[in-house]
């Protein structure tokens, strides 16, 4: 990954190409020829249907596999901070601690990255339990610390792998409201990848649809709902438009 | 008042099992007095009481020369465990070799090898630490060993986005992770441990609970016998008590884990 | 949702105080003045080993007394007794892990044969302690009854050889069922699982009447077999070439605390009993019993001396053993020639004088 690129964008993948050898056969081809450019401080979901080599793209993006082709640009520090679908919280350090995390291990003393993230507690729905131990949290909570976590490391861009995937319905939705306001006050580039329709179009401002395997991006939808979005945004007639039109270019 | 409560809590809690092991000890000292009879097939508790108090400087000089001598075996034991557990988790190829090796030393009785030990060491404290490590080494390492392995995979992915290098990794998920697992050895290998100290001092020893269990034994002081084994176990249920002492204090995340997953099968 | 704690604890730092409480403890469990006690190397005593054969009775008794007494100590050593495991003395010997050991004739002899270094020193019993017993109800009065019945033996070679030598001088057959009990053999002649056994005159033999269920006995002299030195004080040739007169000062003590059992039957037994408190408070009057049949017919010869050993003894009996294939080489092969009978005791290292008188 090369650290220049234009100002508009904070993360620029060209014609990504994956393939990994078969001993006795073709290589497996997982990506072939995959564009995708976020800007700056938007919102960008990426969806798409099982087995489409989601993975094998966040991997590439995350900065653990290197692509067989194409390459990825990612602006300012050149670092994505992954979030994966798990919490990943680790059982052994209270959450304060599991905060500090990438902080740590980037080299920051534990006493400054303690004083970076503590004001975020509050925000995160945290106040108070910043000495509790993952397994006193509910299953919201432990998200809002492992998004705290991906946060705190202050890198130009958010990979979210289906935050809210493991939560139940109505938990589901309190999170989707709780992150459109939280990042409406940050402004954080965000590239969320989901299998919920309603939540891409709640959230995103850009949603690329990803084909099935080997996988580029088909469609890309911009979407023009306004800011901020709150509840009422998902009774909007304008919002049923546009989830049609997304279930329409995935089924 | 608080404490009266946890004490009124601790009899209604103890008092079955005080009440079942007193009727065992009344049945015992009945059977053995006015039944068998004969103090060389089954003393009585009393018998075995008194004479352990009489000679309780003989039994306490024998006690502390085991008691060092598994110190000693366990502390080899303990330092070599986490040599060879994170060797192998390093590398693969430690692993496949170190492995089969590993389950053999298991399978070695420690029994058949202390004479061979005595003959070679002599009657030096050596062959018992020997004997001690041996006899604790494996317990330790496989469970260490798993602890490493189950380290989460996907944790390890996350640190090294973060930019962690293997070592980080191995400090900062696979040693806390695999703390739960190495209590579970420790409590396995904790058991065998003085075991180990006793079989050794079969094959040789100046003093030890072993070697004057054997003794006792032999002379047929079969009260002393008992009070001997009384002892031995009064030390390795010490010891093992004292590991989830430790446990407690070294893994003080897994009471929430517990209670956790009580609140959400409830 | 529990409400959250205080403070947590600072797990690396505990960590570091559990290894560092460990490693502290561990150091101070070694033992770093090398295990020898410290008043040896203090009053510059010189330490000699001496593995037991079994837990501590009255064939020791002389040695309990020399130590109790202070006789090694006077000539300059500290004796260290290596109590018995499960490993022979004549392997301690052979191996160098022992100095000194008590052995018996016959295993002196068997352990040679085997290829190991070892040489007896000093007899402590002149006369065989062993002999034949049956219960004093059983109908059998001759060792030539005892055709056809069953021994309760304790695995040595040379047992079934010994009683068919008897059996066949008193006029049987020699024909008998022999099973491997050890030391129960004699509660099986008690029980009447067996029919006879070879238990010791100066210590079974004693116990079945104070128990109350007495032995008859066949003394193995009385049919001419070879007599045999029941209890050695053996060594091996390496540590004796190299320590001649540190064994000759040994040996000194030994014998003096033999002759003082043989003099004061009852002070040497309670000496015995007072170096060994646990093993022998709780048979007090069998050791008294058996101290004093010891010191009347076993630790002297016919001439009234302790220790000293006869080539004809030696002779009689390896001769024996080496005719009925019982010596065996490491391999477990019968020998092909008998083994030197200078080789298998000497008398070099006794005091000049040992008489008790």
């Amino acid at each position: 990954m090369t650290t220049t690129t234009t100002v508009e964008y904070a993360l620029e993948a060209d014609g990504l190409v994956q393939q990994f050898a078969r001993p006795g056969q073709e290589p497996l081809r997982v990506l072939d020829g995959l564009d995708l450019r976020v800007r700056t401080g938007e919102i960008a979901a990426v969806i798409g249907p099982s087995g489409s080599g989601k993975s094998t793209l966040l991997n590439i993006l995350a900065g653990l596999d290197r692509p067989s082709g194409g390459e990825v640009r990612v602006g300012g520090s050149g670092a994505v901070a992954y979030m994966p679908q798990k919490d990943l919280l680790f059982p052994w350090r209270t959450i304060e601690d599991n905060a500090i995390l990438g902080l740590e291990v980037a080299g920051v003393k534990k006493k400054t990255a303690r004083e970076q993230v503590t004001p975020l507690f509050e925000e995160f729905g945290l106040g108070g339990f910043e000495y509790a131990y993952p397994a006193q949290l509910s299953g919201g909570m432990r998200q809002r610390a492992a998004l705290l976590r991906t946060v705190a490391m202050n890198r130009p861009v958010l990979l979210l792998d289906e935050p809210f995937g493991a939560l139940d319905a109505l938990t589901r939705t309190q999170m989707q409201l709780w992150l459109a306001e939280t990042w409406q006050r940050h402004g954080w580039t965000i590239v969320l990848v989901t299998h919920d329709i309603r939540e891409a179009v709640f959230l995103a401002d850009s949603v690329h649809v990803l084909s099935p395997r080997p996988a580029r991006v088909t469609r890309r939808f911009e979407i023009d709902l306004p800011r901020p979005r709150t509840a009422d945004t998902f009774a909007s007639p304008e919002f049923a438009r546009l989830e049609r039109e997304l279930l329409g270019a995935l089924v | 008042m608080n404490i009266a409560a946890n004490l009124a809590k601790s009899v209604r809690a103890a008092w079955p099992p005080v009440l079942l092991a007193a009727v065992l000890l009344v049945g015992w000292q009945l059977l053995a007095r006015d039944v068998i009879r004969n103090a060389e097939v089954l003393p009585t508790p009393t018998s075995v009481v008194s004479a352990g108090w009489n000679q309780r400087s003989a039994i306490w000089s024998n006690t502390l020369p085991t008691l060092r001598e598994t110190e000693l075996g366990f502390a080899l034991s303990f330092a070599l465990s986490w040599l060879i557990a994170g060797a192998m988790d390093f590398s693969a190829i430690v692993r496949r070799a170190v492995y089969p090796l590993l389950v053999t030393s298991q399978t070695v009785p420690v029994v058949a090898l202390a004479p061979m030990f005595v003959v070679v060491f002599g009657f030096t404290l050596l062959p018992k630490v020997l004997l001690v490590a041996l006899a604790t080494f494996f317990p330790l390492t496989a469970s260490l060993a798993e602890g490493f392995a189950t380290a989460d995979g996907e944790a390890s992915r996350l640190l090294r986005s973060m930019g962690a290098s293997r070592w980080q990794e191995f400090w900062r998920i696979r040693v806390p992770g695999a703390l739960p697992f190495f209590f579970t050895g420790l409590r396995v290998s904790i058991t065998y441990a003085i075991g180990g100290a006793i079989f050794a001092e079969y094959a040789g020893a100046e003093k030890g609970l072993g070697l004057y269990l054997n003794q006792m034994q032999q002379v047929f002081r079969l009260d002393l016998v008992f009070a001997t084994v009384i002892v031995i176990a009064a030390l390795s249920v010490a010891l093992f008590a004292s590991t989830y002492l430790l446990e407690r204090w070294l893994t003080p995340w897994r009471r929430y884990e517990r209670a956790d997953r009580e609140a959400n099968a409830a | 949702m529990s409400s959250p704690s205080p403070a947590p604890p600072n797990l690396s730092r505990r960590s570091l105080i559990a290894l560092a409480l460990g490693a502290g403890v561990t150091v101070t469990a070694v033992p770093w003045s090398s295990g020898s006690s410290s008043s040896a190397s203090a009053a510059s005593l010189t330490p000699v080993t001496l593995a037991l054969d079994w837990t501590p009775n009255t064939n020791h008794t002389g040695i309990y007394v020399a130590q109790q007494l202070g006789y090694f100590r006077e000539e300059g050593i500290e004796l260290k007794i290596l109590p018995y495991g499960s490993t022979a003395p004549e392997t301690l010997i052979s191996t160098y892990k022992t100095d000194f050991g008590i052995s018996y004739q016959d295993g002196t002899t068997e352990a040679y044969a085997a290829g190991g270094d070892i040489t007896s020193v000093y007899a402590i019993l002149q006369k065989t302690d062993v002999a034949i017993g049956v219960s004093a109800k059983s109908a059998i009065t001759s060792p030539a009854q005892l055709d056809g019945k069953t021994y309760a033996g304790y695995g040595s070679p040379l047992e079934v050889p010994m009683l068919q030598y008897v059996i066949k001088a008193a006029g049987g057959t020699g024909q008998f069922k022999d099973v491997t009990l050890n030391t129960s053999a004699y509660q099986a002649v008690y029980t009447g699982q067996a029919d006879f056994a070879m238990p010791e005159p100066t210590w079974e033999v004693l116990q079945a009447t104070q128990v109350g269920e007495p032995l008859r006995t066949f003394e193995f002299s009385d049919y001419g077999f070879p007599n045999i030195y029941s209890a050695v004080i053996s060594s091996s040739q390496r540590f004796l070439k190299a320590n001649g007169p540190l064994a000759k000062r040994f040996l000194n003590a030994v014998t003096r605390g033999y002759v003082y059992a043989v003099q004061r039957p009852v002070d040497a037994a309670n000496l015995l009993i007072q170096a060994n408190e646990s093993a022998l408070s709780g048979s007090r009057a069998l050791v008294l019993e058996s101290a004093q049949l010891e010191a009347a017919q076993h630790y002297t010869n016919a001439d009234g001396q302790v220790g000293i050993q006869t080539n004809q003894n030696w002779k009689a009996l390896t001769d024996f053993m080496f005719q009925n294939g019982i010596l065996t080489d490491a391999a477990g092969k019968a020998l092909a020639s008998e083994p030197p009978i200078a080789a298998l005791f000497t008398n070099d290292y006794l005091p000049a004088s040992v008489s008790v008188s």
